[in-house]
């Protein structure tokens, strides 16, 4: 998965990725809740035909299509939302050939486009989600009003209708209590720090999920460049904590289990993964385990349950699965056979 | 001081957020504080607007209702279900939606992107609001020269919007 390439030039030590999305709807017509399957099955066709006049190279998959964990393990992925995968009438996924940039057509909104780029380039994600907001301007027309700005089925999302996330891993500032009062700090700014992976309330691994709450009084550029600016200075805050942190024996002797449990173990659940791979992680970004960090971010959405079905062609018991992600993990981070 | 929600039980609950970079201030009596979902702070993001329609709804007269001419969705369903039914139900019922979403994002006015598909209509509109802030400022601070050019473009940019 490219956009969780380890790029330490840009932040990767703490922030995994960037994400921005459009919300976008057409005018004169009603809200995916309130059409039936044919009328948006019709939106469907239209958007699709768009996005291939344009030339842009993209792949459909009607979400109808899928078995329900392949459609979460997608949601899993942070590809598609959960709510997409929770239901599949009229829905279709359209995904970009390289990945980076997923569209979902009659989620909340009739289009929603998401544009992923790897560790802290919001800009370039938004850039990529532009040309496909590009593509379609003209032969659609948005739902806009020069006042509200684009307008969106949930007021939140009223104005630009722009969502900018990033990923960041927080072993650090979890560790000494720090990320409590980020929560209210970047909340007085117009943004929110929630967990990255499952109900967002809990927390897994240390990954949490910083974006904007605002989106309308500023623009999109804006929005971008402030969640930038935050993310960076959360950044620069872990990074100061982790090397203090690292020099505790402690910790290190925790990583250190961590790595010897990883590499060995026969069966590995699905709570344990997440905080055995952050460790891993905080050890291999500061030169203590000799692993790939793009892979550790990788396994950390790739060993998720549905994503393991996936890989197995079907539904596994939990133990099977515990398994299959034990040998993945010995497979992928310590070249185990 | 009364619940600025229910203007029955007292006030005990303040807030002042800032949403857009706008204060709003909220004084509500308890129970209405705890229906709009301000007993968690930490949750403040996470209006819940199917409440918020629905207090303004409550405040609706008996009178026939209105439907968007678009989705046939009444500002009672609205209410009810917390979402309008189409984008031109925020235009229908533009009065009615106003004072829940100034309740989210404050008076923030829009400067984002505006869409191609949107028209040089759009265009023009958004250039004549800057003008006419430009203009207000120059006659307060009293440049009245730089004000007769800025009227001057404005007037500029309306007749040219009449002659098509």
């Amino acid at each position: 998965m490219y956009m969780l390439s380890f790029m330490p030039e840009y932040h990767g030590d703490v922030i995994l990725s960037s994400a921005v999305r459009l919300s976008r709807n057409i005018d004169k017509i009603p809200f995916p809740v309130r059409l039936s399957v044919p009328e948006r099955d019709a939106i469907n066709k239209k958007v699709y035909s768009v996005l291939c006049d344009a030339g842009l190279p993209v792949k459909a998959t009607d979400m109808s299509k899928l078995y329900p964990y392949e459609a979460i393990a997608l949601a899993e992925r942070g590809i598609i939302s959960p709510e997409f995968a929770s239901s599949s009438g009229g829905r279709m996924l359209i995904s970009s050939e390289d990945g980076c940039v997923s569209i979902m057509l009659n989620e909340d909104d009739h289009i929603r486009i998401t544009a992923f780029s790897p560790s802290l380039q919001p800009e370039k994600a938004y850039e990529s989600a532009e040309t496909y907001e590009n593509a379609l301007d003209g032969k659609l027309r948005f739902a806009f009003d020069p006042e509200l700005g684009f307008l969106t089925q949930n007021p939140k999302n009223l104005g630009t209708g722009v969502k900018v996330s990033a990923v960041l891993h927080l072993p650090a500032l979890t560790r000494n209590g720090t990320v409590s009062s980020l929560i209210s700090t970047v909340s007085k700014l117009g943004m929110s720090i929630r967990g990255a992976f499952g109900d967002s309330l809990s927390v897994r691994g240390d990954m949490y999920r910083l974006s904007n709450n605002i989106t309308l009084g500023i623009d999109e550029k804006t929005a971008v460049s402030n969640l930038k600016s935050m993310a960076l200075q959360i950044a620069t805050k872990e990074h100061a904590c982790a090397e203090e942190l690292i020099k505790d024996i402690g910790m290190r002797d925790k990583i250190n289990r961590a790595q010897g449990l990883l590499s060995t173990a026969m069966l590995v659940d699905n709570d344990e993964m997440p905080e055995m791979l952050s460790l891993l992680r905080l050890g291999a970004v500061y030169g203590l385990c000799p692993v790939d960090v793009g892979t550790v971010n990788e396994l950390m959405y790739t060993l998720q349950p549905a994503c393991l079905n996936c890989v197995a062609g079907g539904r596994l018991s939990t133990r099977d699965r515990d398994e299959l992600r034990a040998k993945i993990i010995r497979k992928k981070l310590f070249g185990a056979e | 001081m009364l619940c600025q929600n229910c203007q029955t039980k007292d006030a005990a609950v303040h807030l002042k957020q800032i949403i857009n970079g706008e204060a709003i201030e909220l004084h509500l009596c308890p129970d209405c504080a705890a229906a709009m979902g301000y007993s968690d702070m930490l949750g403040i993001f996470q209006l819940p607007f199917g409440r918020i329609f629905g207090a303004a709804a409550g405040k609706q007269s008996a009178a026939p209702e209105q439907h968007c001419p678009t989705c046939g969705f009444t500002f009672s369903d609205i209410s009810h279900s917390g979402r309008p039914g189409c984008p031109d139900c925020y235009r229908f019922f533009a009065d009615k939606l106003a004072p829940s979403i100034r309740k989210i994002h404050g008076r923030a006015v829009y400067t984002g992107k505006i869409p191609e598909s949107a028209g040089k209509g759009a265009q023009n509109e958004r250039r004549l609001r800057e003008l006419k802030s430009q203009m207000d400022d120059a006659v307060r601070q009293q440049d009245f020269e730089r004000a007769a050019f800025l009227r001057d473009e404005i007037k500029d940019i309306v007749g040219k919007e009449t002659n098509g």
